[in-house]
């Protein structure tokens, strides 16, 4: 069984730390966060995670109530990047490599 | 009538040869389960078990040993059981590999297949009323649920991808592109089963189907062997190509 990436064991306890939310719903909501971005909580790496967090959280923190969402992902932001968090093994996308391989090698785009 | 209930039986055995050699010779190359198993999908249960499926009436015609036809059926049987065999475990092995329930899942649709390669023995005088043989609903399911299970995981992937591109995190669009297309094409080919089902049904009951079965099932043919061979073979310089014709030029 897989078990939650690292990043999202951060992010989620930062989030619990920061606003109101107990830890289920802090998890919760991260975990909300990623599925919109088509992220999964097993394989999430701080890089995609800070852009989950700019772009989608202040949002969904905005529609739970919590005051200064904007700040509060800020924070988030900053933290994610100063506490140098492992990258998540490549192979948690295995479906796309498996068919990009099976479809002829498209060209992977990385960021 | 019958050249177009063929059209799409005939597409659909092509593209599997193609295919299924495509990727077994890939599979020979990378040693990847993933690759193995789509080839074995497409031989077996495309080439094989479901030309033969298709050729079988004509076959028949001029085939005059009773012994050599109850081959033929076993071998067709053997072939369209193994494809979905083979799907049930990719599907498994490609999108959820550390998930318990998908291997319980993948042994009982397997084990539910078996009685579709041998339904003489297994279900006598089953042949007149199979709906009554709860065998027949066993393979029935699993053999919907296969290609099904492939096409759901694949459009979700797609739909991930997609969310993914438009937040700019590791995008590719084009695999994207083909994904969407693979998953329309083997969800095309979980209909197929299932409209096959349906068509017992409707005679069951009595009630006249409204096309004729050769139609419904050769158009569902046609549309997965074309969603499949552009998935593999997208046109060159659309979105869907490897490189885009702009991207060559320059």
């Amino acid at each position: 069984m897989a078990t939650d990436s690292l990043t999202f064991e951060w992010t989620s306890a930062a989030l619990e730390a920061a606003t109101p939310f107990d830890r289920l719903q802090a998890r919760g909501t991260v975990r909300l966060a990623l599925r919109q971005a088509g992220l999964d909580a097993t394989t999430v790496t701080p890089d995609d995670m800070a852009v989950v967090i700019q772009k989608i959280l202040p949002k969904e923190l905005t529609s739970r109530k919590v005051a200064d969402a904007e700040r509060v992902c800020r924070e988030l932001v900053l933290g994610l990047r100063t506490a140098h968090l492992q990258q998540a093994a490549p192979a948690g996308r295995a479906p796309e490599d498996a068919f990009r391989r099976m479809f002829g090698g498209a060209p992977q785009i990385t960021r | 009538m019958i050249a177009l209930g063929l059209a799409g039986s005939i597409a659909y055995s092509l593209v599997s040869l193609i295919l299924g050699v495509r990727l077994l010779r890939l599979a020979r190359r990378t040693h990847q389960l993933p690759e193995l198993l789509i080839g074995i999908m497409f031989i077996s249960g495309g080439m094989l078990g479901h030309t033969l499926a298709w050729a079988f009436p004509f076959i028949a015609r001029v085939v005059s040993s009773p012994l050599a036809l109850v081959v033929l059926e076993f071998v067709c049987r053997l072939g369209i059981a193994g494809g979905c065999a083979a799907t049930l475990v990719a599907a498994w092995r490609i999108f959820r590999p550390d998930r318990p329930w998908a291997g319980v899942l993948v042994g009982v649709m397997v084990t539910m297949l078996v009685p579709f390669v041998l339904p003489k023995i297994l279900m006598v005088g089953a042949a007149t009323a199979p709906l009554r043989v709860p065998l027949y609903w066993g393979w029935s399911i699993a053999s919907v649920l296969s290609y099904g299970w492939m096409a759901g995981e694949s459009l979700n992937t797609q739909s991930q991808m997609r969310r993914r591109n438009r937040l700019g995190l590791g995008g590719d669009p084009a695999l994207t592109g083909r994904l969407l297309l693979w998953g329309l094409g083997t969800g095309a080919k979980a209909l197929l089963f299932a409209s096959l089902v349906i068509y017992q049904i409707l005679a069951a009951v009595g009630i006249p189907a409204r096309l004729p079965q050769s139609v419904v099932v050769s158009g569902l043919g046609l549309f997965c062997s074309v969603c499949l061979w552009l998935a593999f073979f997208p046109p060159r310089g659309s979105r869907l190509a490897d490189r885009p014709a702009s991207a060559e030029a320059s």
